[in-house]
């Protein structure tokens, strides 16, 4: 079987305007029944990263300051990720009224996720930023115009991974369980409560096999350090969203007329 | 137009439709093929070869559980044949069931742009039609308001409507009105009248046999996947009735 992936993106494109709906609508849903609507997307957060920051920066004896802007930043990447990831277990399988009734290409429900979730991000995301740039414990600096680059890649590598994820699971159902609990857990194990300094050397080569370790080192660096990130990750970061986006498309092309018998 | 060449489709009738990974390591501890779970196939469509013309009108009747939905499936695409091939050409409407593409939490309103836009429209050619649509279905008071708070009547006519508006060259229907009340439905026969004459090719499943006599000009008869009658609806509707 053959994957051109040009073809793949004209064909789902031929359906952007369902994905526009989609996705707007669901935003609007998401919001329209809470009184501060919007806002509680962003006071849930700063709520959270309050709480961890407090507790945290105590323990990581770090100050505090510093500690917020290296979490904040780290978190909301790492966030991005999640959500995703875990609601692509049911990509396929909570859209079976679709699936069954109506000709939609497939990758038309993982970007349907996506995108919502990346809208999210970047409203949230930005709110956030200005909001501590205005009290002060975030300093703007010129990095940080580079960041949709890392959330381009990161945005490629989900759409892959959604991909298989939401296929696996219309074959594997548990994978709906078992997901969050590898996502929680990699949480843990990606250097973002924590300065990846505090990681004993010994470790260290365990870390660097998890591609959110570099995902979150390209995104976060400008952020915290005002700087670009190494060369190395940002050559990482591509090279591993490029080949499992290609791979998720790939995927998907070869199984999605048997996800219809399997729902 | 559309032409069938010997198609056949196999579901699969999973008892517990996917394994858990449990039972996968069970299984492969007691070296047990799973085949025999999913070894167990239905055969929808057996064989199916047919060709219909420009400007021929389809009907096709037949016992539940008889194939229908599932032919209608294959031509539009949803479902791909085991075997055989289907070819059609001109453009199709890509859904089969009139509030398939319903979400029931969307209002009516966002409804009608999401259907139209699976159907292929871009905002603006919805938007011109928005009007007309929710005049005909006589929803103006509902229109803003989540479907999911939709009677089945008020569903189908809404459905019903947006299905009509656009005008694929090629158009399949599976059981349109069935919850429509007497006025809509009149209303609805002589809508499809119109659209029905403007059409290349039109495929209608219904167990709504004057419906098939009033709008077709050939008629299967289906049953356990097989074609049993083919001709005109009038003779159709006696076969029907006199064999199953
Ligand atoms: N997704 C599925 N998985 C397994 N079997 C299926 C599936 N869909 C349909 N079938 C089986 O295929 C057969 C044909 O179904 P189909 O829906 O085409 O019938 P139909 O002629 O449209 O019936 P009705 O008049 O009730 O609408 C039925 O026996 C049904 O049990
Ligand atoms: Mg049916």
């Amino acid at each position: 079987m053959k994957l051109n992936i040009i073809k793949e993106i004209k064909e789902v494109l031929k359906f952007k305007w369902v994905i526009y709906s989609f996705v707007s609508s669901t935003l609007k849903m998401r919001y329209k029944r809470s009184v501060l609507g919007f806002f509680w997307s962003l006071l849930g957060p700063v709520l959270n990263y309050l709480m961890v920051g407090i507790v945290f920066s105590f323990l990581a004896r770090s100050q505090m300051d510093k500690y917020f802007v290296h979490m904040f930043a780290g978190t909301a990447i790492f966030n991005f990720f999640s959500v995703v990831t875990n609601g692509s277990g049911n990509v396929f399988i909570g859209n079976e009224h679709y699936i069954k009734k109506i000709y939609l290409p497939k990758l038309t429900f993982v970007l349907n996720l996506v995108l919502m979730e990346l809208i999210n991000f970047i409203f949230g995301f930005t709110a956030l930023l200005l909001l501590g740039s205005i009290t002060g414990y975030l300093k703007l600096s010129w990095a940080m115009l580079t960041l949709p680059l890392p959330v381009l890649f990161m945005f490629l590598f989900v759409v892959g991974l959604s991909s298989m994820l939401g296929l696996a699971t219309v074959y594997f159902r548990d994978l709906l369980h078992v997901i969050p609990i590898l996502t929680q857990a990699l949480f843990f194990g990606t250097p973002i409560l924590y300065a990846v300094d505090m990681v004993p050397q010994r470790f260290l080569f365990i870390y660097k096999l998890n591609p959110l370790y570099y995902f979150v080192d390209w995104f976060r660096t400008p952020i915290y350090t005002g700087q670009l990130p190494m060369f190395s990750t940002i050559v990482i970061c591509v090279a591993t969203s490029l080949i499992i986006f290609t791979l998720g498309l790939y995927l998907l092309k070869k199984f999605e007329n048997e996800i219809i018998f399997r729902l | 137009m559309i032409e069938l060449n010997n198609v056949t489709l196999k579901y699969r009738l999973l008892h517990d439709r996917s394994f858990s990974l449990k039972e996968k390591v069970i299984n492969s501890l007691h070296k047990r093929k799973y085949t025999e779970k999913t070894s167990e196939e239905f055969l929808a469509l057996d064989q199916i070869s047919i060709k219909i013309s420009q400007k021929e009108r389809l009907g096709i009747i037949g016992k539940n559980g008889a194939g229908k939905s599932t032919l209608l499936k294959v031509i539009s695409g949803i479902l791909k044949p085991t075997q055989g091939t289907v070819t059609v050409d001109g453009m199709i409407q890509p859904l089969i069931e009139i509030a398939a593409g319903f979400n029931p939490e969307f209002t009516g309103r966002e409804n009608i742009y999401l259907n139209g836009y699976m159907l292929g429209f871009t905002p603006q050619q919805i938007k011109a039609k928005e009007a007309e649509i929710i005049d005909f279905c006589e929803l103006e008071k509902f229109i803003d308001v989540p479907i999911k708070y939709y009677s089945s009547g008020m569903t189908v006519r809404l459905a019903f409507t947006i299905a009509t508006s656009i005008e694929p060259e090629i158009l399949l229907f599976d059981e349109m009105l069935s919850a429509g009340d007497a006025s809509f439905i009149n209303k609805a026969k002589s809508r499809l009248d119109t659209l029905v004459e403007k059409a290349k090719g039109v495929v209608i499943v219904s167990h709504d046999l004057n419906l098939i006599e009033q709008f077709c000009t050939r008629c299967l008869v289906i049953n356990a996947g097989k074609i049993e009658f083919d001709g005109m609806p009038i003779q159709a509707n006696k076969f029907y009735k006199d064999h199953l």
